[in-house]
């Protein structure tokens, strides 16, 4: 019996050894020949229309570069980080501007000055300003600029027309706007509730401090090193958004949140014709385009005391670690340069921090939204989310999510910007007392 | 008499069978959970080495208010527990008798539980939408028919129901989740095991009550329940872990935790702090947390289970 069982084992140990080796050889057989080109890691947002691109432009470069091979690792922003972490990370990737600073302090990036200033091939006053200091982190290059794009007024031109109100040609105050949007309000059944608003007012962070700045507020005060949203002119500018909801109701009063259900709410919404303007980035316009049966124009912001707005964008960093920095500063450059930003501006990814690239993507004649140039435009007074201290992701969290209890009524805006101070400086104190910079 | 060859040639085999799975544990299970809890002791932000910082963490976790909070919604969302465990009985005592076309029944009541989380989650953000949405269309629906017979019958009293805003409002969301939730359990797994159970009840206790008169009531009350009380204690334990693991998917997908945290858990706290803020120690330390008292609830059920469950 024991013989038998053993014989048993043996057969299996033999079969499971035969298996292995088995595969081991057919893995050996299907292995391509040795590639003698540099191989650099690219990490990129895992959207599937990004990708597709992203091969495309990846293929360009290696018919350009062929002793540099790409491999392109789609994903989200825990995989960089966890790659990164886990010590296998790309050589070169692309992320949002808010995060250089938080990847320069922690000695990930690789400085660019002095390869940016000695390439002929790269002159970084050919891309926006805006988009340029967003790579720079305590008077140093780290990335180099990609896409990205101002915050604008986009709005449906059916509804302008039917109400007779006209789009402004240039600059409007926030009065003129208060007018138009008394206007566009509307009850269209004559049911008497309002079934048609102006204005869609989004509570994210992406938004209200444009607000602040235009008014004469800001967020952050260097100088004191404080948050100062208690300021009169950033209490009055919330209060002012405030009021387009609850005073003079010409912007829905629901709850919104910053994904999930509310976040399509408001896309819906102006999908569906029942508000006429909202402020969006030129990421949105894509999705707009799928958008039928109206006309969409873009215009600018209403300005307050003086002119503002926010921009959101990325950037292309390299690691400091890679094994091959000048392969990987070839590809950060291609990434950045004319024709790769063009071909991800056809995709959908914003506006080309390029400026001659931009200003020619934005004039296609007759392709939708008319006034797309006003990006452009707006990318000269623009200024990128420099309040934004990403160690303090937390704290930061809890203030900007008191902006959404505004909508509601359950705290008002002065309440909103105290708290929003509060939270912000007791973590920065204690940020600072650990050392902390930024 | 195994020879202490043969001895150590059987281990040796035995090892080649275990050690795949083992490795995996060693690596992908108890490495991690040996990691979670030395990093809950310290601050790490994933870049920067992790720099210990003793039991900090845990003494921010005990004056977090939100975390606290988070707890309340996670216990409050367990709700749904006992509600499907009572559902999938209620559904397998039905689907045990012989009806005709049973095992249509059986599999449309089961194929919600093998549907795809993500695909649920946004069917029903659907269902939920205020303006557009299924439930408050029949609610609408429902009004405008009590509508309608009220003025057929002369009826001063009209109702206007337009229907919660469901995800929105901070005070029909976790409801709202609940139902989401037994739509999809009450005929999954559970209800499969309880028709297990239902078949291993001795035909020979329902005689024996038919011959001593008890109606139905008395005889799912002293028959029906004592035996099927392993099934549900199994069940209720294995759902209270869960629930305590639980709502990640759903926050992540449907609500980001809002609106104005109420539907955030303490799974969707722990991603939070260690994705989206990057705070890997302290989401350790509610982990740990969360560890702690997965395991006292368990404890205190157990020891109850022995008491009240009935074993043949």
């Amino acid at each position: 019996m024991t013989s038998v069982r053993r014989g048993i084992s043996h057969r299996v140990c033999g079969a499971t050894g035969a298996v292995l080796f088995a595969c081991m050889g057919w893995v050996g057989c299907t292995r391509q020949p040795a590639d003698e080109r540099t191989e650099i890691l690219f990490y990129d947002h895992a959207y599937a229309h990004w990708t597709r691109m992203n091969r495309d432009r990846i293929a360009l470069f290696e018919n350009r570069n062929p002793d540099v091979r790409i491999k392109l690792v789609p994903g989200t922003a825990e995989k960089l980080l966890g790659m990164i972490a886990g010590g296998v990370p790309p050589d070169v990737f692309i992320s949002d501007t808010v995060s250089v600073p938080f990847f320069a302090r922690r000695g990930v990036l690789m400085p660019l000055d002095e390869r940016a200033a000695s390439d002929p091939e790269l002159r970084l006053d050919a891309y926006f300003d805006c988009t340029v200091r967003a790579c720079r982190h305590a008077g140093r290059t780290y990335a180099l600029p990609d896409m990205f794009s101002p915050v604008c007024l986009i709005y449906n031109k059916n509804l302008f027309r039917e109400a007779g109100v006209s789009p402004p040609a240039g600059e409007w105050t926030w009065d003129q706007f208060l007018d138009a949007c008394k206007t566009l309000t509307r009850d269209r059944d004559g049911d008497g509730r309002i079934d048609q608003y102006a204005v869609e007012v989004i509570w994210s962070h992406h938004r209200w401090p444009i607000f602040v700045w235009q008014n004469g507020g800001e967020i952050y005060d260097p100088p004191s090193d404080r948050y100062v949203m208690s300021s009169p002119e950033a209490v009055e500018a919330i209060r002012w958004l405030h009021d387009l909801v609850h005073v003079h109701r010409v912007s829905p009063s629901e709850l919104e949140e910053m994904r999930g259900v509310a976040a399509q709410r408001w896309d819906f919404r102006f999908a569906e014709q029942r508000v006429a303007m909202l402020a969006n980035t030129r990421f949105y316009v894509d999705t707009m385009r799928g958008f039928g049966g109206f006309e969409v124009g873009v215009c600018h912001l209403p300005r307050g005391r003086r002119k503002a707005t926010l921009m959101i964008g990325t950037a292309i960093m390299i690691h400091a670690r890679t094994p091959h920095p000048e392969a990987a500063w070839r590809f950060a450059r291609f990434l950045a340069s004319p024709i790769s930003q063009e071909m991800s501006e056809s995709c959908g990814r914003g506006l080309p921090s390029h400026r001659a690239t931009a200003e020619r993507v934005t004039r296609h004649p007759g392709l939708s939204p008319d006034g797309d140039h006003v990006f452009v435009e707006a990318a000269e007074y623009c200024r990128p989310k420099d309040f934004e201290i990403t160690e303090l992701r937390r704290a930061n969290y809890d203030a900007f999510m008191v902006f959404y209890r505004i909508p509601r009524g359950v705290i008002s805006p002065a309440e909103a910007c105290r708290h929003f101070d509060d939270v912000l400086n007791t973590a920065l104190r204690r940020y600072r007392a650990m050392g902390g910079a930024g | 008499m195994i020879s202490g060859q043969s001895r150590a040639k059987a281990l040796g085999v035995a090892l080649l069978f275990v050690g795949p799975n083992l490795i995996g544990f060693l690596v992908f299970t108890l490495l991690p959970v040996v990691a979670a809890f030395l990093l809950a002791f310290c601050r790490w932000d994933l870049i920067s080495p992790p720099r210990f910082a003793g039991p900090a963490n845990l003494q921010d976790l005990i004056a977090d208010e939100k975390f606290w909070y988070y707890l309340y919604n996670t216990t409050f969302l367990m709700l749904g527990v006992p509600l499907s465990m009572f559902g999938s009985m209620f559904l397998a005592i039905v689907l045990s008798r012989n009806l005709p076309g049973l095992w249509a029944y059986r599999t449309a009541f089961f194929v919600p539980s093998i549907t795809t989380g993500v695909g649920t989650f946004i069917l029903w953000q659907w269902i939920y939408s205020p303006d557009f949405g299924l439930a408050n269309w029949l609610i609408r629906q429902v009004a405008g028919g009590l509508n309608a017979f009220t003025a057929a019958v002369h009826l001063p009293w009209q109702v206007h129901w337009d229907g919660p805003r469901w995800l929105q409002d901070p005070a029909w969301a976790k409801p709202a989740l609940i139902i989401m939730g037994l739509w999809g359990s009450i005929g999954g797994t559970n209800m499969i095991l309880y028709l297990a159970a239902l078949r291993n009840i001795p035909p020979e206790l329902y005689e024996a009550a038919d011959i001593d008169g008890a109606g139905a009531w008395v005889r799912f009350r002293h028959v029906t329940w004592p035996m099927l009380s392993p099934t549900t204690f199994f069940i209720l334990i294995m759902g209270l872990i869960g629930g305590f693991q639980g709502g990640f998917a759903m926050a992540h997908v449907m609500t980001a935790g809002g609106p104005d945290g109420a539907t955030t858990t303490i799974s969707y706290y722990i991603y939070q702090y260690a994705y989206e803020w990057y705070e890997m120690g302290y989401a350790a330390a509610i982990a740990l947390a969360l560890f702690a008292i997965v395991l006292i609830v368990t404890l205190v059920g157990w020891r109850l289970g022995e008491q009240r469950v009935h074993y043949e």
